[in-house]
């Protein structure tokens, strides 16, 4: 038979082609009752015979009946045997296939790229026309570029428009995105064709990415191209300041890959885009070497770029990154005397990322010392009023710094209405621990950035510093605001508050308990001084450090606003106004213009290749293989079961089912128009 | 002959129009009255006479009650009039059966028999005949007994009677037998729903005792000719039993099963020497007058 039933139980439906006869023989005998003196002589006359049983109106009853076999055969969904080539089907049954191709950068080395898409193209030649095929394209991302489709012409386009990316190798994204296509397929017999340079750095074993129960990874490596792989792997930035002016000087870490030496590599620099230096370095083989540039004085952010001679893979010949002159931080170091600023203001002159511009005063603080500061530190010293003080709280309220230190003189004093708008608690004393031969601090809030450095092991020890005096603060303000926006950061081993932190509009307030000289506390010939102490002026001044440089496949979030952004190749990328978020695809300087400003440069992001994927070591496919197929065994398709599933996809192709379902409904449809038009004709009378 | 009478032709009446009167008295008396005018031997038939006057001969009179004497005398041609006897008895039998309630058009045959009982009771209570009334259906519903000051009564009651039941006659007629001892004329109206033979016995009793029975035979138009189209059940009046049926189909059929049994029954009661007189519902009233009238001097001749 050239065709079947996938649902052929529905057939008998058509047994309701009785359901008209019926309707048909019925509607003539009981339309209407008609009242009459007797039936004396009708009685007499063979009524039941054949011609009240006749059907009169066939052409009617033909309609009808056709109607519902058309419609009963739509639900039993027929399908043909044979395809439109004349093939037979049914034999070996159809299947879905996911022709996955790495456009990662190492593909670039030789002709694996080309190779890859030859192998993509003979797999698309070997599709029959009842299998299905798409395209994935996978890099650090993978996506996929059509639905599944027997179009061998237009999946031949897809492959042939494949371009190299500039992002790394991750088969996890790949296999996660090639199961989910077998997934939403109808066809039981599901392959993925992985065709890839096989980097091992590739593949972490990801356990969810997992291939559908019965579907098969067939890899295809390509290869090739091999040979020594200089890559420069980071740029580093080191400040130093020499008279006065801050110099930047970019290190690049240059690393083999291959297992020859490489001799005289030149390696130069760029600003801007203009060639600034050069260096000759040999490289031996699978080592690195690091390349100092000589220090830059900048005044305005410049585009740096180190380049490599071209090898094998070009891609990670080159990196980029953004040199901003780094502003140094203002601290001011205000204390009752020079001998009590001394160990905070030499702690903070040794800093150098950023460094710390350290202004140190004695005395009563003036309002002329709190300019271009980003923070304030009052060692030992009531917290001003009036003027200085107002001044003082915009600073803070501005995103500026203050750190408190109580002593001697402070913790006496009066508190200020000035200090207590600032401060996170109130002082009301001193506690002497001098006879118990001082306390250390007992808890720390170690996940707080202050702290944060401290968490490692052998990372400094924040409880050697022994405290003999300290001052008691009355951390439970009554004044539920203050409360909200304050948090204890350490305490006591007695329980008394340490340091203390208050947020106020953008910036921060810290509260220590101990000045910063040696009187109450050894704290500053503590090994954790200086960096507690560098600690908290970043905090308090909410530094960040920027980064040079980001990985092609890092999203960046910006503030909202209306952006566009460039990407390295010229391509202009509207943003979210809500949610902006660029996703680096190309390595390069992205520039980030805010619309609304007239196109002003909000942001330059440097943008650099994964550097892993310079790593060419080679994965086993098999291991491959076995991490993402499912075990062969009770999930292996039988081959009647695919049988069945080639003949329901079949059956969704051909979609005979519709056809016969409105031309069921047409009939119907005539049907209606015909008995009406016979309904309304006069009944012939019979002679 | 009188049946060619131009004047009883000019007097027929639509019995659509009688319908419209309410008042059965006024029915018969315009049935009645006019049709008197040009049928003046009427008053003889069947009665024993007494001279009562003369009056000039006018065209359509029977030439045989020329008074000849008169004639040599005055050279005029006169009639003789005669005063009839009161001692006659007229019966009117009216079926009220079910099925006497059907009327394809404005009047059903029921209202048909109203007029013709009316008009026949009044034209007797003219010649001064007793006239009474029986409706029956099953058996004998009402009963008003022969008297000459019985036309108003019997005129209300045939007025008022409904349809009710299904039509008896073995019955009824044999219960009439007993009611009607004395002579006299028995005008019977129905739609004889039933085997003619059976009719005939039963009414032949009737004859036999020396009554004049006239048996009109009405029916209507659409139980000659079954003149609906689409199949249909069919409901039996009197029985209420249904039966479906196609009767563009069997027309033919159902139509001679009527000419048979009217020809049958035309036949039978011929024999018994009763008068039928068949009726359509649409035919004017005073022209079944006057077929009547003349069947029965037709009969008086032959006697």
């Amino acid at each position: 038979m050239p065709f079947g039933f996938l649902a052929p139980l529905f057939l008998a439906a058509a047994a309701a082609i009785v359901i008209p006869i019926v309707v048909h023989l019925r509607r003539r005998e009981e339309r209407t009752t008609i009242k009459f003196p007797s039936l004396m002589f009708l009685r007499r006359v063979p009524h039941k015979s054949t011609s009240r049983r006749q059907i009169h109106q066939w052409p009617l009853l033909l309609l009808r009946i056709l109607a519902l076999i058309l419609i009963a055969s739509a639900f039993a969904r027929p399908l043909l045997k044979r395809d439109r080539k004349g093939a037979v089907l049914g034999g070996n049954p159809a299947r879905v296939v996911v022709i996955a191709v790495d456009r990662s950068y190492s593909m670039g080395v030789g002709e694996r790229f080309a190779q890859a898409k030859t192998a993509a193209l003979h797999t698309i030649a070997a599709l029959r026309p009842v299998d299905r095929a798409t395209i994935v394209a996978f890099d650090a991302n993978a996506r996929t570029l059509i639905d599944p489709t027997a179009d061998q012409a237009t999946l031949r386009s897809l492959v042939n428009e494949l371009k190299l990316g500039d992002a790394g190798t991750r088969y996890a994204p790949a296999i996660k995105v090639a199961a989910g296509v077998l997934d939403a397929s109808p066809l039981q017999v599901k392959e993925v064709v992985l065709i890839s340079d096989m980097q091992r750095s590739g593949w972490d074993a990801d356990p969810s990415a997992k291939l559908p129960p019965g579907a098969v990874l067939r890899v295809v490596p390509v290869s090739g191209g091999n040979a020594a792989n200089l890559a420069i792997t980071s740029i580093e930035v080191r400040r130093s300041t020499m008279e006065g002016r801050e110099r930047i000087a970019p290190h690049a870490r240059i690393v083999n890959r291959g297992s020859v030496a490489a001799r005289n590599v030149r390696v130069a620099l760029q600003l801007d885009g203009r060639p600034e230096q050069s260096r000759q370095v040999d490289v031996p083989a699978s080592g690195a070497v690091n390349v100092e540039f000589a220090g830059l004085a900048l005044t305005t952010p410049a585009r740096a770029v180190v380049k490599l001679p071209e090898d094998a893979v070009a891609a990670d010949n080159e990196r980029s990154a953004l040199l901003e002159p780094g502003a140094a931080l203002g601290v001011l170091v205000q204390g009752g005397s020079i001998a009590s600023n001394l160990f905070a203001s030499r702690a903070l002159g040794l800093a150098k990322e950023p460094p710390f511009t350290v202004t140190e005063r004695t005395g009563a603080l003036k309002a002329e010392d709190l300019k271009g500061k980003a923070v304030v530190i009052l060692n030992d010293v009531t917290i001003p009023g009036g003027a200085v003080g107002a001044r003082l709280s915009d600073l803070v309220e501005n995103g500026g710094g203050l750190i408190v230190a109580m002593g001697e003189r402070a913790s006496q004093g009066r508190v200020s209405d000035e200090a207590r708008g600032l401060l996170p608690a109130r002082p009301t004393g001193v506690v002497d621990r001098s006879r118990d031969g001082g306390i250390s601090l007992g808890s720390i809030e170690r996940s707080h950035p202050v702290f944060d450095i401290f968490r490692e092991p052998r990372s400094g020890d924040l409880m050697a510093g022994r405290f003999f005096r300290h001052a008691k603060l009355d951390e439970l303000a009554a004044d539920s605001a203050v409360r909200a926006t304050s948090d204890v950061l350490a305490r006591f081993g007695d329980g008394g508050a340490a340091l203390l932190e208050r947020r106020i509009g953008n910036g921060r307030v810290l509260l220590l308990a101990a000045p910063l000289d040696s009187y109450w506390s050894d704290l500053p010939v503590q090994p954790v001084y200086l960096p507690l102490m560098h600690r908290m002026v970043l905090y308090a001044a909410g530094w960040e450090r920027a980064r040079a440089a980001h990985v092609v496949g890092d999203v960046i979030s910006l503030d909202p606003g209306e952006y566009v952004a460039v990407s390295p190749r010229g391509r202009r990328i509207a943003l979210d106004a809500a949610h902006p978020q660029l996703p680096l695809e190309e390595r390069g300087f992205y520039t980030v213009r805010n619309t609304a400003d007239r196109g002003a440069v909000v942001q330059t992001i440097a943008s650099n290749v994964d550097v892993a994927e310079s790593d060419l070591t080679l994965l086993n496919p098999t291991e491959l293989v076995s991490s993402v197929q499912t075990p062969a065994g009770g999930t292996r398709v039988t081959r009647r079961e695919a049988e069945v599933a080639s003949a329901t996809e079949r059956e969704h192709r051909q979609s005979l089912w519709w056809y016969l379902m409105v031309a069921g409904f047409a009939l119907l449809a005539i049907e209606t128009v015909v008995s009406n038009y016979l309904s309304r004709r006069p009944v012939r009378r019979e002679a | 002959m009188t049946r060619t009478s131009p004047q009883a032709h000019a007097r027929y009446i639509d019995p659509h129009v009688l319908a419209s009167i309410g008042n059965l008295q006024i029915v018969a008396r315009a049935v009645v009255d006019g049709f008197i005018n040009g049928l003046h031997r009427a008053p003889h038939l069947g009665l024993s006479l007494d001279f009562a006057e003369h009056r000039p001969y006018m065209p359509g009179d029977d030439i045989r009650r020329v008074d000849w004497r008169l004639y040599a005398r005055t050279d005029r041609y006169h009639v003789k009039q005669y005063e009839a006897d009161t001692n006659a008895n007229f019966m009117v039998m009216v079926d009220v059966s079910k099925s006497m309630g059907y009327g394809s058009g404005s009047i059903t045959k029921l209202d048909y028999a109203r007029f013709l009982a009316a008009s026949l009771a009044y034209f007797s209570s003219l010649q001064r005949d007793r006239v009474g009334l029986i409706t029956f259906a099953k058996e004998i519903l009402e009963y008003v007994p022969n008297s000459a000051r019985h036309l108003d009564t019997l005129l209300h009651t045939v007025a008022s009677t409904q349809p009710r039941g299904a039509s008896d006659y073995a019955a009824v007629l044999l219960k009439a037998q007993d009611l009607l001892r004395r002579r006299g004329i028995i005008v019977i109206v129905s739609d004889l729903y039933d085997d003619p033979a059976a009719i005939a016995a039963a009414l032949a009793p009737l004859s036999l005792r020396g009554h004049d029975v006239i048996v009109f035979h009405v029916l209507d138009p659409a139980e000659h000719v079954l003149p609906f189209d689409a199949a249909t059940s069919i409901e039996d009046l009197e029985s209420g039993e249904r039966l479906p049926v196609v009767p563009a189909a069997l027309r033919d059929r159902y139509h001679e099963l009527m000419r048979e049994h009217i020809e049958a029954l035309n036949r039978k009661l011929s024999d018994q020497r009763i008068d039928y007189i068949g009726l359509r519902t649409d035919e004017p009233l005073d022209r079944v007058l006057f077929e009547y009238l003349s069947a029965r001097e037709r009969r008086s001749r032959t006697r």
